[in-house]
């Protein structure tokens, strides 16, 4: 495949703000939940070993995983298509025809905005969700791409479906 | 500049339809019904989860269920009071709501198919549902709950006429008696269709009911089953069970597609069916997204037939088996499957027992053999751990899904012609899906840790509303495949395009809604 276009480098941290708030926000306190639950129904000294451990796992992939994930982002906007690969244990290449495009959207959330970066969201009749999604670019090149994939599926002769 | 004032013609305001007046008492009792499946959780375990005599909990249970039923009658009632459709300017357009109001207005040539409901109470009212959907969301969007017989075919006809003049094409036999029919199944084929339908899975739960009640008391009694019945009993009870699924799939089959007949209307089709709830969808061909012909193992070798199950980017839940599906062939003879094909595919013909399907990579045999031993092993010990003893013979189900998933992975196929996409899977309950090549939305290619190992990749090519996978393949010929279809795909849409005029050719939404607070 050809050179593929990568993140925006500073999309590394945001994968591993996100990455750590989750973890923070979501991972511990349900694992703070349940070591509690172990510690009333089976014993203290068993249940915080193994809320440590299951801690340093997720705290370990936390700060491993985003650096792998940037790292297989990617994207690659030829003449009348659009690749997005993505995935560092399920690997995932997807392509879009520009013509098949129903519009396009760019978002920034907190983060992104503290960081100055956006990400393009591809819309087609299929509902791709997730796959039609390209995170962590510079604002102004995402707004590019975005106003290149409109003019493109401008092109298109039918109602893309 | 000088401004140059332009006198615009005024447009006629068109009046403003509603429902039908009896549409209150047709909604009710399927509304009522809607909310009894809803809410039986809750019924239950009112009727049978008291233990104590605090009456107060028992006022605010009952106050729960009567203020969602006075609801359900409620939004009956004002779903009838604000309804109001009408045709303006070539449009269709909704409105309805009395906190909520919403105003929906439909491009005719958006329109993916329009289907007729007649349900016991529609028929003995002489009235008529109208639901009429597009390619976005997944419910209906337009469902006109109860007309006059005489008013929704005047919308249908209306419409119809309205997507002709955008789309360009022309309905050419207006009367229904000249529309030639392309399957028409008797009473016959559909007992055939039902008695061969009847799967392992409903049977499962017909023996999960009766082990329920059979221990509902007394946990012990399975332990005294065999002293109860003896072996002969057991098998007798075995029967019955077997017995009974079939004739639940049978009386499921002839309620569904009684009297079912798929005929041919110009460039589109029309499927009436249905015992009780008498159905009649109506699709155009273009808007075909995929066709599968689905043929299991007993069908496809006893009685040589299949059916054929038409998709187009209207996706509806219902949570019946029926999801995605639009129009569902109950029964096509083997002889006549291309002919049928011909007449719902956008592409017209296709030879499909003469196209030469490419096998799946041959590693993707470890895999399917790794997942079938997983699956029945599982089921199995599940079982044995359940059941004991009476358990044990399922453990042969091991040994068998593993010869199944040999016998898969040999009849799997996949092949790209000019025209198609075609995806073969399944020995047991084959399946093959065709999609137009010019309908492909997008195409993707994915490898978990398992497949990488083994090198090997999957394709899976979306169309607007489903998807198809193609059999496992190497990675770098999956990366070959969706190569292949992009370049394909760009060249069909042009030909496809051409007959489009160019003022229709925005990419907005399928049907656009105003809602005011």
């Amino acid at each position: 495949m050809a050179d593929w276009n990568p993140l925006a480098p500073r999309a590394r941290v945001l994968f591993h703000l996100q990455a750590l708030s989750s973890l923070a926000l979501a991972w511990v306190p349900m694992l703070g939940a349940v070591v509690a639950g172990l510690a009333i129904w089976w014993q203290v000294f068993g249940a915080l070993m193994l809320g440590a451990a299951v801690f340093f796992v997720l705290f370990v992939g936390a700060v491993w995983l985003p650096t792998f994930q940037y790292e297989r982002w990617g994207y690659l906007l030829r003449d009348e298509d659009l690749l997005i690969t993505s995935g560092v244990l399920l690997r995932r290449v997807s392509a879009i025809p520009t013509y098949r495009i129903q519009h396009v959207d760019t978002q920034q959330g907190p983060l992104e905005q503290w960081l100055g970066l956006a990400s393009v969201h591809v819309h087609t009749a299929s509902g791709l969700g997730g796959r039609g999604t390209i995170p962590g670019l510079w604002v102004a090149d995402a707004e590019s791409l975005r106003d290149t994939l409109i003019q493109r599926s401008q092109q298109a002769q039918d109602d893309g479906v | 500049m000088a401004s140059e004032a332009v006198a615009t013609p005024a447009v006629a305001e068109t009046p403003w339809q509603s429902l039908h007046p009896l549409s209150v008492a047709v909604n009710l009792l399927p509304r009522t019904w809607a909310f009894l499946r809803r809410s039986w959780l809750l019924i239950v375990a009112f009727v049978y989860g008291r233990t104590g005599t605090d009456t107060m909990l028992d006022v605010i249970d009952m106050g729960i269920l009567a203020v969602f039923f006075v609801g359900t009658i409620g939004s009956t009632v004002v779903h009838f009071l604000t309804l109001r459709y009408r045709i303006h300017e070539g449009r269709l357009e909704l409105r309805s709501g009395l906190l909520n109001r919403q105003a929906r207005v439909f491009r005719p040539d958006r329109i993916q198919n329009m289907e007729l409901v007649r349900n016991v109470f529609h028929r003995m009212s002489g009235l008529v549902e109208v639901r009429i959907e597009t390619a976005s969301g997944s419910e209906v969007e337009g469902l006109l709950s109860a007309l006059s017989e005489e008013d929704a075919r005047a919308l249908i006809d209306a419409l119809d006429a309205a997507r002709t003049r955008e789309l360009g094409t022309a309905d050419e036999l207006t009367d229904e008696a000249q529309w030639p029919t392309v399957v028409d199944t008797g009473l016959p084929e559909l007992v055939w269709y039902g008695v061969t339908g009847a799967r392992l899975g409903s049977m499962f739960v017909l023996f999960g009911v009766l082990f329920q009640l059979f221990t509902y008391d007394d946990p012990q009694r399975m332990e005294q089953l065999p002293g109860l019945f003896g072996m002969v009993g057991a098998a007798a009870l075995l029967v019955a069970t077997i017995s009974g699924a079939w004739v639940v799939s049978v009386v499921g089959a002839v309620v569904r597609f009684w009297g079912f007949r798929l005929r041919q209307k110009a460039d589109g089709l029309v499927a009436e069916q249905g015992l009780f709830t008498r159905r009649r969808v109506e699709l155009k061909r273009r808007k075909v997204q995929i066709v599968s012909v689905l043929e299991p193992a007993v069908r496809r070798f006893l009685l040589g037939v299949a059916s054929l199950q038409v998709e187009t980017a209207a996706v509806r839940e219902e949570g019946d088996g029926t999801d995605r599906a639009v129009a569902v062939v109950p029964v096509v003879a083997n002889d006549q499957l291309d002919a049928v094909l011909a007449q719902v595919l956008p592409t017209g013909t296709t030879r499909l027992a003469e196209l030469s399907l490419r096998p799946p990579a041959r590693y993707a045999l470890v895999r399917g053999l790794i997942g079938a031993f997983w699956r029945s092993a599982l089921l199995a010990g599940f079982l044995v751990w359940m059941l004991g003893w009476w358990g044990a013979p399922v453990l042969l189900w091991v040994p068998i899904s593993l010869g199944l998933a040999w016998l898969d992975h040999r009849h799997q196929g996949w092949a790209i012609t000019d025209e198609l996409i075609v995806a073969r899977s399944g020995w047991l309950h084959r399946r093959t899906e065709l999609v137009a090549r010019h309908k492909l939305q997008s195409v993707e290619r994915a490898q978990g840790p398992l497949l990488r190992r083994y090198g090997l990749g999957r394709v899976r090519v979306r169309v607007a509303g489903d998807a198809v996978d193609l059999p496992l393949v190497h990675w770098q010929e999956a990366a070959e495949i969706q190569e292949l279809l992009l370049s394909g795909a760009r060249r069909r849409a042009r030909v496809e395009g051409a007959t489009v005029p160019p003022e229709h050719d925005d990419a907005g939404a399928e049907a656009t809604d105003a809602v005011e607070e």
